[in-house]
């Protein structure tokens, strides 16, 4: 199998991000809140219920971003995105597993998925996404589907990756053919230089105060 | 003869009313009122009664020195509005016995003057803050001991150990010097954030006064601007993941959970479904606990104050008795240092203490 072409330079994540006429900070700010919707979510909240969050909350996120004169909604097979008919491209959101936004390693989707992803992934094989070579068979849909996988967890970093399926079977992504890296597990995004903790930034220090005797 | 004024003190500190009063010492009102205009002595009886349920001495109720009670026009009250008169007084008056102990340190002790500039132009509370954060050296750095930089700066701090919820803390100026009383049974970040109130109140309202209608919002400003200073807050939490990590990043700028959410939303940081999901889930810890407490902080001063007196053979006991006021009310007003388990150094340690002349 071709090995997967992982994209996790920043600059390269930006400018791979505006050739599908998407803002790299608007779609992080998709994951963020996905995320903090999910942060919101109790024990008392019915089980899984976290991870419908994030899928419900990043669709809405993605739609409240993007939507607009050349992205519009999509629900086709019931799966919540958006679509972008001059590109071909479709985007839905998906959580993912811990090697999310991960550039050495493979993710998967953290549960299985039915007919409709599997239908979705078959239909990238023929398709055609900017960037990439131009597709060998050209049949069903014509649109590319992209996941936005994000792996949210309550005290495990934050992890998101925009990719695109080529191989699903079992329920699973088995192989990506493009994996555009959006968070790598920091709060910042990929590649993004790290910001040391300087001594101006230390809080104060608890200093001696002289209290002198008076001679009498 | 006992001095009438002393024992109005009392009755102050106990927030009697005067029938209430009289009631304690076995007379009735209009006997009292004799006593105080001077036609009359109290029976021995009462005397006893008196000594008894305040815990002041004879000494003090026969001194004719004059008292200086905080100046009620002067002074900034944080509180509720549920606080009653009784309750006010009675930490006014607790202010009165700190101004006998502060008098007489001052006049053993050269402590840091105050240099706390208060020619504030018409600027907003949250430029103020940063000016004087400027002034101070300290930039946009946390503040790691809010008690030991306003010491360090001439602010005079003393604990009040009133037990109501209702009243947080007061300051005034006095002879130039700035008080700062806290009420300590609060948790730390609440009273570290009442400190930095009411250094907003001494830096802003000294010369216009803080009973107008926009003193409390703006020492509020003053506070939150003083403590969590924007450039800093940005820096260390461009977003808000969840309630967890405003209660772990609360220690850093040593505030209440509640008021980091607070000054996050304001900054637009959070949103309105966010902060009022955070408050809900917040108010579940109960109204005095808070997540992931920080240390309470004490004062150095009257700590090495303290010390140095012991060591010079006047234990607090011994102080309150020269000063003739009940140890524990001067314990209450120290941060309780003289009751903490190993307050005082061990004999072998240094203390940096040094006798200067007396230049008062």
């Amino acid at each position: 199998m071709i090995e997967a072409i992982v994209v996790s330079v920043a600059s390269e994540c930006k400018s791979e991000i505006e050739k599908l006429n998407l803002d790299l900070e608007k779609l992080l700010e998709v994951v963020r809140y996905a995320d903090s919707e999910r942060a919101l979510c109790t024990r008392n909240d019915p089980r899984g219920f976290g991870l419908i969050t994030i899928n419900a909350k990043a669709a809405r996120g993605l739609r409240e971003q993007f939507c607009g004169n050349d992205w519009v909604h999509d629900e086709t097979d019931n799966q919540p995105g958006i679509l972008n008919e001059e590109l071909g491209v479709r985007i839905i959101p998906c959580n993912f597993d811990e090697n999310a936004g991960n550039p050495l390693l493979d993710p998967t989707n953290r549960t299985e998925k039915g007919a409709a992803s599997s239908k979705k992934v078959r239909c990238n094989g023929t398709s055609w996404l900017p960037g990439l070579e131009p597709p060998i068979i050209d049949d069903e849909s014509g649109v590319v589907t992209l996941v936005l996988g994000i792996f949210s967890e309550e005290a495990e970093p934050l992890r998101a990756e925009l990719s695109y399926p080529l191989e699903f079977n079992g329920g699973k992504y088995k192989y990506f053919k493009r994996r555009i890296m959006l968070l790598s597990g920091s709060d910042a995004p990929i590649d993004s230089p790290a910001t040391a903790d300087s001594e101006s930034g230390k809080p104060t220090e608890t200093v001696e105060i002289n209290v002198e005797r008076r001679k009498k | 003869m006992l001095n009438p004024e002393r024992l109005e003190l009392v009755r102050l500190r106990h927030g009697l009313t005067k029938i209430g009063f009289a009631d304690k010492l076995g007379v009735d009102r209009k006997t009292l009122q004799r006593f105080e205009n001077g036609d009359y002595e109290l029976p021995n009886s009462s005397v006893t009664k008196l000594l008894d349920f305040s815990g002041y001495s004879k000494e003090f109720f026969g001194d004719f020195s004059k008292l200086e009670y905080p100046s009620p026009e002067g002074v900034s009250f944080r509180s509720l509005r549920s606080l009653t008169a009784a309750r006010r007084n009675a930490a006014m008056a607790a202010g009165a016995l700190a101004f006998i102990f502060d008098d007489f340190i001052t006049s053993e002790y050269a402590l840091p003057e105050s240099n706390l500039t208060t020619e504030v132009k018409s600027v907003s509370p949250a430029k103020a803050a940063l000016s004087l954060r400027a002034d101070w050296g300290i930039g946009f750095r946390p503040i790691g001991n809010l008690l030991n930089l306003l010491e360090r700066h001439g602010l005079r701090v003393f604990s009040l150990v009133e037990e109501t919820r209702h009243l947080d803390a007061y300051s005034l100026w006095r002879n130039e010097k700035p008080y700062i009383f806290l009420n300590t049974l609060k948790s730390a970040e609440r009273s570290r954030f009442d400190a930095a109130h009411e250094l907003g109140h001494l830096l802003l309202h000294r010369h216009i006064g803080s009973s107008h209608s926009t003193a409390e919002a703006e020492a509020d400003a003053f506070a939150s601007a003083f403590l969590m200073p924007r450039e800093d807050l940005l820096a260390e939490i461009p977003r808000v993941r969840s309630l967890q990590v405003i209660i772990e990043k609360k220690q850093r700028w040593g505030v209440s959970a509640a008021a980091l959410a607070y000054t996050l939303h304001k900054m637009g940081k959070i949103s309105d479904w966010h902060y009022r999901s955070y408050c809900i889930a917040l108010g579940k810890f109960g109204r005095d606990k808070e997540p992931n407490p920080m240390q309470r902080e004490s004062s150095q001063i009257w700590e090495k104050v303290l010390t140095d007196l012991w060591r010079r053979g006047t234990p607090l006991s011994r102080l309150a008795k020269q000063l003739k006021v009940p140890e524990r009310e001067l314990n209450g007003l120290l941060f309780g240092i003289a009751t903490k388990a190993n307050p005082l150094p061990q004999e072998s340690s240094k203390i940096s203490l040094r006798t200067i002349e007396n230049n008062t």
